[in-house]
């Protein structure tokens, strides 16, 4: 298992790096598509989108937040104003108005529903013995809960479960695996590859009501939660205590930690402080059958037999339902500096040490030699709190504007390095005018590229261009064709690409293994059996 | 066009984005080891003088502050932005405490004065002290006039044409030359500072001359409250003119 904390050594950078990742050029025209300066050519970096600029210019800030849109007044400073926003807001239930319904997958997709059973009103009955007032079967609550963050997928289940604790979950779990009844486990639903909403009509199982943190030792950093803890509550609540957490994603603001466990987030962090696989220290694990695993351990070593939670973490649902989660948080690092460089793709690097002076004076050698040596013509450094928050919302709010761009097809690969960008110009002269943009970002520091390509609206055709063209070009350099976003729904049938069939055999015994019914997330990682 | 000279005032304050806390003995906040970066409002002088440049309108600008050490990097930071100068009035960070909007609008009137500047930039208020005097001040010892809370500056002619933002709405003054303008939020957007320009500048302050031609001149003015000090090109005076009775027991 990898140590939590790398140092990553770049040359004449002996720092923790806290993560490297760049934009391609082409993310200027994404800004041209909603943005009122003509391009961003940042030799000044006085970047506004136009959303920005109206907050900068005194107007009201709009947030979406899971209640629906709330107004924030502008801040007195001007620093604020451009700062308060970044934080993206993914809520399941921001549906802008006006936007096309979301066709149903079993409509979309060759996808055929298995026989479980259906939910019936003894059923329904039963929930709520188990969970009194926890069980929803309102259409329009359940509505966010049916669809994906990028509306690409909806199910049409008609029943939404609410536990509070993890006797709960067992117990739902118990009465499902008895009756045949198939389970969604749901947490902030910010998902990339529709693993978090139901198929057909399968239960869902959300955790957005088990978000107690558990307990925080201040010395060594653990801390014990429950699975539906939104990371950037987590986040606030570590800080206040001198620490961090060790994963970062774009979606903090509404995806919950049980969530990022099951699917081994990467984020943005990631280079920094290492895998979920080796930050968990413990999992307490709802099985198909109810029973319930606590193996909620806050030991930093304890090899007694198999490491049972590996196979949990990045399982997305479909081994059993996480409901606790121990993790180590490192630190909080009291000298962080970000810097934004041209190169000519936009790079945001982040540092962070123990010493601002130490730090400053690293990071202001590096950027002189790689100005003088002519590897970087251009950028600019962070100086307050503000400029940095910034400075990250160019990068984690990229994923939000691309969602405005259209459609967007998104791919997650793990590349050699060296490679990383050759694709994004392949496929730009394979579709030539088919698409609208396409578009590469990614952590460069993981080697891990995120393609989005753009249209208009969902084309058959650009989809067959790019399917498998993308996914053999990735087999071709032994790459991941999922790097960190995982299988879910909508990759679950190119594990192949980048697993040999002895480990899918393997894969797929685990999965009869714990759970023979099948009732956990169908439909879903695996590819079907044949 | 205009052979304008430009003096930008900036001070050096806690971030804005860090959390204040007071300090256990409640003499004040607690000021060490954290982040400190120049004033907003102050972010916004630059700017507007670092435009008015680019427009031809003003032929230099110089930033000052008056302060201990680590005002050299707020003056770093102005300079990345496009100042051409930097002028660092020093004070010894135990009488920095003393050192209010009247202490400093005296440094600054005579600084304007004998840098024989036509535009004195300043941010209107500092988000520490939240004062909104410094300005006025100034403009109250040269005998200028003033344009303060300004979201627009324009030049017109041989006038300066300033709308201020005010409680009724928006407010047209034409100053004359020589005048104190001070910033409010709206008056622009500040640049970032570019890699090439905060490189260039990174080692200046305690004399070290490089690049471009740039003074780094300590000005030993004083606090009013402390003993006066000799300045080195100021031959005439020695002490500068002190508080006033109740300013002094403010101060003491």
């Amino acid at each position: 298992m990898a140590s939590p904390w790398k140092t990553a050594s770049v040359p004449g950078l002996q720092l923790g790096l806290g993560c490297g990742f760049w934009i391609c050029r082409s993310y200027r025209l994404l800004f041209r598509a909603g943005a009122m300066g003509p391009h961003v050519v940042p030799r000044q970096l006085v970047w506004l989108s136009r959303w920005q600029a109206v907050c900068a210019r005194g107007a009201s800030v709009q947030h979406r937040t899971r209640a629906g849109v709330s107004r924030i007044p502008s801040l007195l400073s001007p620093g604020g104003a451009l700062g308060v926003s970044p934080l993206v807001r993914r809520s399941s239930s921001s549906t802008p108005p006006g936007a096309p319904e979301v066709v149903l997958t079993q409509q979309r997709y060759p996808v055929t529903r298995l026989p479980f059973s259906a939910v019936s009103a003894e059923d329904l009955a039963a929930f709520e013995r188990i969970l009194p007032g926890g069980v929803v079967t309102d259409p329009e609550v359940l509505e966010a809960s049916n669809v994906d963050w990028l509306r690409t997928v909806r199910g049409c289940s008609k029943v939404l479960l609410r536990p509070r604790t993890s006797q709960e979950v067992a117990r739902i779990l118990r009465y499902c695996h008895e009756r045949n009844l198939a389970v969604n486990p749901q947490g902030g639903n910010t998902g990339m590859v529709g693993g978090s909403v139901p198929v057909f009509d399968e239960i869902i199982l959300s955790t957005t009501l088990m978000n107690r943190v558990i307990s925080f030792h201040s010395v060594s950093g653990t801390l014990v939660c429950q699975a539906g803890c939104v990371l950037e509550e987590l986040s606030r609540y570590v800080e206040e205590r001198g620490f961090v957490m060790p994963l970062d994603l774009g979606a903090k603001g509404s995806c919950h930690i049980g969530g990022n466990v099951a699917t081994n987030a990467g984020g943005l962090r990631f280079l920094r402080y290492g895998s979920l696989h080796g930050t968990v220290l413990g999992l307490e694990v709802v099985l198909a059958d109810g029973t319930v695993l606590d193996c909620l351990t806050s030991l930093r070593k304890d090899n007694t037999g198999y490491d049972l939670k590996q196979l949990f973490i990045g399982s997305e649902g479909t081994l059993g339902v996480i409901t606790a989660v121990s993790i180590q948080c490192p630190p909080k690092p009291r000298a962080v500096n970000v810097a934004f460089l041209e190169s000519p793709f936009y790079v945001l690097v982040e540092t962070s040490g123990s010493r601002a002076g130490h730090d400053a004076e690293k990071l202001s050698d590096f950027l002189e030699q790689a100005l003088s040596s002519g590897l970087v013509t251009d950028g600019t450094v962070a100086t307050d709190q503000t400029r940095l928050k910034a400075l990250w919302a160019l990068r984690e709010r990229i994923s939000e504007a691309l969602s405005r761009d259209g459609y967007v097809y998104k791919y997650d690969l793990s590349l050699p390095t060296e490679r990383l960008y050759d694709l994004v110009s392949d496929l730009r002269a394979r579709l030539g005018s088919q698409a609208k943009h396409v578009v590469g970002y990614g952590h460069l520091g993981d080697g891990n590229l995120h393609l989005n390509v753009t249209s208009e609206a969902f084309s058959p055709s650009l989809l067959a261009d790019l399917e498998p063209y993308v996914y053999e070009w990735t087999a071709r350099q032994r790459g991941s064709v999922s790097a960190e976003h995982g299988l879910g729904f909508k990759k679950r049938g190119v594990l192949s690409y980048s697993k040999p069939p002895e480990a899918l055999r393997l894969m797929q015994q685990l999965k009869a293994l714990l759970d023979p019914k099948g009732i956990l997330n169908p439909y879903k990682t695996l590819p079907a059996q044949a | 066009m205009a052979e304008l000279r430009a003096l930008v005032a900036v001070k050096r304050v806690i971030d804005f984005a860090v959390k204040i806390r007071v300090k256990p003995d409640k003499t004040g906040v607690v000021t060490d080891g954290v982040k400190h970066s120049m004033n907003p409002f102050c972010e916004i002088a630059v700017e507007e003088a670092v435009r008015l440049k680019e427009k031809k309108l003003v032929k230099e600008v110089i930033a000052v502050s008056c302060g201990p050490a680590q005002c050299q990097e707020t003056i770093r930071t102005a300079l990345a932005m496009g100042a051409d100068r930097g002028i660092h009035v020093e004070v010894p960070a135990a009488e920095a405490d003393c050192l209010g909007p009247l202490q400093v609008a005296r440094v600054l009137a005579k600084l304007a004065a004998k840098e024989k500047v036509d535009l004195l930039l300043l941010g209107k208020q500092a988000i520490d002290d939240d004062c909104n005097q410094t300005g006025q001040m100034t403009a109250g010892l040269l005998d200028w006039p003033q344009g303060t809370f300004a979201s627009q500056v324009t030049l017109e002619g041989d006038k300066l044409k300033v709308e201020r933002e005010i409680d009724g709405g928006l407010e047209t003054l034409r100053l004359k030359l020589p005048a104190v303008v001070t910033a409010d939020l709206r008056l622009n957007e500040p640049r970032y500072a570019t890699l090439p320009n905060i490189m260039t500048w990174q080692s200046w302050g305690g004399g070290c001359r490089r690049g471009r031609r740039r003074s780094s001149s300590p000005v030993n003015s004083g606090c009013p409250c402390a003993e006066s000090q000799e300045e080195e090109d100021r031959g005439d005076q020695g002490r500068r003119p002190g508080c006033g009775p109740d300013l002094q027991a403010l101060c003491g």
